[in-house]
């Protein structure tokens, strides 16, 4: 054996050893299995914008807009001038060093937020220049678009989820996500934020992107958000924020052949696009602490007051239907009524008057109701079989109940039952005279703007109501079907008498405020007293200012409560805030540009001060 | 006329190969040194792939002069040449830089000049000469002294630079000593040596020691059952050597290995697991292998070397960045060019008349081998990790220089073949 067979062998030998070896790792994959498909290939989430929100002719209420975070991967930095970008950004020096340090701190290859949130102006000057600063990029962000100002209440706001939330659900959020926090983005939420996708990409050994996964046959796309389309009319919305300035309060109005909110307002409101993926804690601190304007408190939905004199209308349906009272009947008014020895209901009918049904809702005749309810308790054999009797009629209302409207605030409200009194007064202590107020509303029952709103749609539709609600579509689907047709106990004929002196309020009685030319408004005023303790002392401050109302008399097509706090006579606020709100939707403008500038220009922040500077005050002024 | 094959011509198919290899190891780098980062800077003047640009470029140029000189001038220079490279070697002691814990190079602005590459043709060439002087004649005791000598100096130099990965490719040369008349024994003697050595690294001296005189013992009454012909005297001899092997295997391992070389080693036998630290490189090499498949991941789409995850992959672990993009079928092309080069340079070599031209071609073909066998065979996890380039693919200008001229010799070499007719005493 020469060396070149030597050679030839060994070479042979090495390159049968070396193909065997390469098969078995390349081919038959004996050594590691799936490992190396494991170790380098990452996955990160393709989050889908959120779903748009437009009101019910189309607006657009809510969609994304972009926002630009400052990213820095240090390893890449280079030698800049510091005094010019910190300017740019609206930092100082120090703060931007600083920043840069802690980045470094973090990684040096990986990238680190600078500067979250950049502002409009600063973005644009940053998209020219940033090429004087390596290693910084800019990394888009989707945030909430509000196109309105009138609705954040209703609208809610998204930030990012909590530990809990993510534990919660941790087959979806992560990290960084946002969530539906309040209002329809919390209610909505499975629908606005649609179906994460993943993307595959591979790691390089500082942990960085460099691409795709098998060009992206492995990803899963995003499954875009729906859309939602509300009920709400954004122009009367926006109008009635407008007309509430400087007011506390609550407006619903309801379009009652389906049950669509058609406005939600509640002032004092927030600021969604400030709360949205805040860092800066400020604001969010500034509203929770705010206990007088309590902003997060919705109160058209959330409030629980006394209903007042429009509840009037359903005690008289309740004396109609159980038959207490016919149409023709009357009772005698002397300024007001005695329903216990010493104890008198006030009522502004002078002396002598006799009023039916219809004249009692029209001038809102106190002694009416009080006699009429006495014989609604009296009728059954105890005051607690009628006071049930008279609460399921009121419970067919709505009244007493979260209604089981599509969002996740609310209050049930009160219907005291025959057992609240005997445990309050003790068994057979108490009787109608007992509980008198509740005639005017003004007793134990209390209810929320939209319960309000509720009961004067199933009014103006003359003993049905639709459960309200603000989503028309989900997608290209319409809810309606979710919200069927709910009948009162009241048959439909005794709601004639009714709505007569609802009518004829507006046109002559307690509300002619609320009159509109060529509309035939049917309304009932209420000015509602109200106590508050300061000091450990029971204080009465100024009666709430609230209207119920619907139009068109026949065929209605708004239903509306409106409550305005301590805004004292119906007719002062609450009653020409409506009538304007119902003239807007019907006919898209007003004839009574003096009354629409009264309102907008009215305040009451002097009225809410009072309570609060420590000495005595007079109210009812 | 007689027939005159293979005369003038110039050897097309180890060009070729050659060309191909280079322009592969410039398409890898390439693949490593790309950057999705800074997808540009692959063309500035700082970039891996910009300077084996220039590297090869410039081999080129010199290999195409030294392609030029004339045989004869190389004969009679070869003592200058090799005294200079064993220069060179000394005066790292001086002016080295040690890099990767090797004290192996002399910096020359940005670029960085190896000699023990240089000494590899400088060796090659004094052995050739020192073999052409004594054509024909058996080995003399004197000349296989003098031919270890010349391999050695070098070897000693290289070792004590910290440097063992080339040293080891030295062995290889001892192949020329094999057509010198070495017997196989010697050969056995050193595989053996090997074997002994690897025992005694994973049992400890103590238990090698019991080994070995149980495995003695056996074989002695194997011996005497079946009369195998091997005299007591041998048996005591080889025992002798294997004991002196076992007591000094310490001694070489701890003083001459450095310490992360003593860590690939252990890795190699299966006695350090630590994927994380020290078998790293391998493992991560391994995964790259994996996941090439057949026909690999595709061109500046592997992950492994897209995501820089081996380290020295441009220098020692090139092949792993053909067998992860180009997979099984890259892996196969690359073995396949090196075989054929090396069988074609062997077969070339058989050919020559010159005794100084077919050792030369020869020790090409060992070095070839040996950095082919070390290089691939520690890619693949065969070999422990000692850390020599692959010839003409690795990053580096030491080495595609010194495979370049051992190139641009040999096919000089092989172009000028010289017939019988012109041979005279000792033509060159």
């Amino acid at each position: 054996m020469n060396e070149k067979k030597l050679l030839s062998v060994v070479t042979g030998i090495v390159a049968i050893v070396f193909t065997f070896q390469l098969f078995n790792l390349q081919i038959l994959n004996t050594w590691g299995s799936n490992y190396s498909q494991t170790v380098f290939i990452s996955n990160e989430e393709v989050l889908p914008g959120r779903g748009q929100i437009f009101d019910r002719n189309g607006n657009l209420l809510v969609s994304n807009r972009v926002i630009y975070n400052l990213m820095l991967i240090p390893d890449n930095l280079k030698e800049i001038d510091t005094v010019e970008f910190a300017s740019i950004l609206g930092l100082t020096k120090n703060e931007l060093v600083n920043q840069i340090k802690n980045a470094l701190d973090y990684s040096s290859f990986l990238p680190s937020q600078i500067k979250t949130k950049i502002s409009d102006s600063a973005s644009l000057v940053l998209h020219e220049k940033i090429w004087k600063y390596p290693g910084f990029f800019l990394e888009k962000e989707l945030v909430r678009d509000y196109k309105t100002e009138s609705a954040y209440n209703l609208l809610g706001y998204i930030n990012e989820v909590t530990p809990a939330e993510i534990n919660q659900d941790n087959s979806y959020y992560s990290l960084g996500d946002l969530i539906g926090r309040s209002g329809i983005e919390k209610q909505y939420e499975l629908e606005l934020r649609g179906k994460k996708g993943i993307r595959y990409f591979l790691r390089d050994k500082f942990n960085r992107d460099i691409g795709g996964y098998s060009d992206g046959r492995m990803d899963v796309p995003a499954q875009s958000a729906n859309d939602l389309v509300l009920s709400i009319d954004s122009d009367i919305q926006e109008y009635g924020h407008n007309l509430m300035n400087n007011k506390r309060g609550g407006i619903v109005a309801i379009e009652p052949n389906s049950g669509g909110v058609l406005a939600l307002i509640s002032k004092p409101s927030f600021n969604s696009d400030s709360l949205q993926r805040t860092y800066d804690t400020n604001y969010f601190n500034s509203l929770i602490r705010d206990t007088l304007n309590r902003p997060f408190f919705n109160r058209a939905l959330q409030a629980q007051y006394s209903p007042g004199s429009p509840f009037k209308t359903l005690n008289g349906l309740i004396g109609l239907q159980e038959k207490v009272i016919d149409s023709a009947s009357h009772f005698v008014c002397n300024r007001g009524y005695r329903y216990a020895p010493g104890s008198y209901l006030a009522c502004r009918c002078p002396l002598g008057t006799r009023n039916k049904i219809v004249e009692s809702i029209r001038k809102s005749c106190n002694s009416y109701f009080a006699q009429l309810f006495s014989l609604l308790v009296d009728s059954e054999k105890t005051p607690e079989l009628g006071v049930e009797k008279w609460r399921n009629h009121l419970i067919s209302f709505g009244l007493g109940d979260y209604l089981g409207y599509d969002l996740p605030i609310g209050s049930p409200g009160f219907v005291p039952d025959g057992d609240y009194y005997s445990n309050f007064y003790g068994d057979y202590r108490w009787n109608a005279s007992s509980i008198i107020s509740n005639a005017i509303g003004q007793g134990e029952i209390v209810t929320t703007p939209i319960q309000m709103a509720n009961f004067t749609a199933a009014i103006a539709n003359r003993g049905f109501f639709y459960r309200p609600h603000f989503v028309k579509k989900i997608g290209d689907t319409p809810t309606q079907i979710n919200y069927p047709r709910q009948y009162t106990t009241i048959d439909s004929t005794n709601f004639e008498p009714v709505i007569s002196g609802m009518e004829q309020a507006v046109l002559w009685g307690t509300s002619t405020i609320a009159r509109i030319e060529n509309i035939q408004v049917c309304g009932k005023t209420g000015t509602v007293e109200n106590f508050i303790l300061i000091d450990g002392k029971k204080t009465q401050l100024t009666d709430h200012s609230v209207f119920i109302a619907f139009a068109p008399k026949e065929d209605p097509e708004i239903a509306i409560c409106v409550y305005i706090e301590n805004g004292y006579w119906s007719s002062r606020w609450a009653a020409p805030i409506a009538s304007l709100m119902i003239e807007r939707y019907l006919t898209g403008g007003t004839t009574r540009s003096y009354l629409e500038k009264r309102m907008l220009e009215g305040s009451l922040l002097e009225e809410y001060k009072k309570p609060l500077l420590g000495d005595s005050f007079s109210i009812n002024q | 006329m007689t027939r005159r094959p293979h005369f003038r011509r110039l050897d097309l198919i180890s060009l070729l190969v050659y060309l191909i290899l280079i322009s592969i190891s410039l398409i890898m780098i390439y693949s490593i040194s790309y950057s999705l980062y800074e997808p540009n800077e692959i063309f500035t003047l700082g970039s891996q792939f910009f300077k084996q640009l220039i590297f090869v470029s410039g081999s080129l140029v010199l290999g195409f002069f030294i392609y030029l000189l004339k045989i004869k001038f190389l004969l009679n220079s070869t003592d200058v040449f090799y005294m200079i490279s064993l220069g060179l070697l000394l005066g790292l002691f001086v002016f080295g830089d040690r890099i990767a814990g090797a004290q192996s190079w002399y910096s020359i602005g940005t670029f960085g000049f190896q000699p023990s590459e240089l000494a590899k043709v400088t060796t090659v060439l004094m052995i050739s000469k020192l073999f052409h002087r004594n054509d024909g004649d058996a080995l003399i005791f004197r000349n296989f002294l003098l031919v270890l000598g010349i391999i050695f100096l070098p070897m000693i130099l290289i070792v004590s630079q910290s440097d063992p990965g080339t040293t080891v490719t030295f062995l290889f040369l001892s192949f020329l000593l094999y057509r010198q008349g070495i017997s196989v024994v010697v050969f056995m003697a050193g595989i053996l040596v090997f074997f002994i050595f690897m025992i005694t690294l994973i049992f400890g001296t103590v238990k090698s020691i019991l080994i070995l005189f149980l495995f003695v013992y056996s074989l002695y009454f194997l011996i005497k059952r079946f009369n195998l012909g091997i005299t007591k005297r041998i048996l005591t001899l080889v025992t002798c050597c294997s004991l002196v092997v076992i007591l000094f295997s310490g001694f070489v391992y701890y003083q001459i290995f450095e310490p992360h070389h003593r860590d690939r080693i252990e890795v190699f036998l299966g006695l350090e697991t630590d994927i994380q630290n020290i078998g790293y490189q391998l493992n991560q090499s391994k995964i790259a292998l994996e996941s090439g498949r057949l026909f690999g991941t595709g061109y500046l789409n592997g992950p492994r070397t897209l995501g820089n995850y081996i380290p020295e992959q441009h220098t020692d672990y090139i092949f792993t960045a053909v067998a992860e993009q180009w997979g099984f079928a890259g892996s196969i092309l690359i073995i396949g060019l090196y075989i054929l080069l090396i069988i074609r340079v062997l077969n070339r070599a058989s050919l020559h008349n010159s005794q100084f031209r077919k050792t030369f071609s020869y020790g090409f073909a060992a070095f070839l081998l040996g950095h082919f066998l070390i290089n691939i065979g520690s890619n693949i996890g065969l070999v422990p990790t000692i850390g020599i380039p692959l010839p003409f693919l690795s990053y580096g200008g030491s080495n595609i220089l010194s495979f370049t001229i051992f190139m641009a010799i040999y096919l000089s070499m092989d172009y000028r073949r010289l017939s019988h007719k012109t041979l005279n005493d000792y033509p060159a």
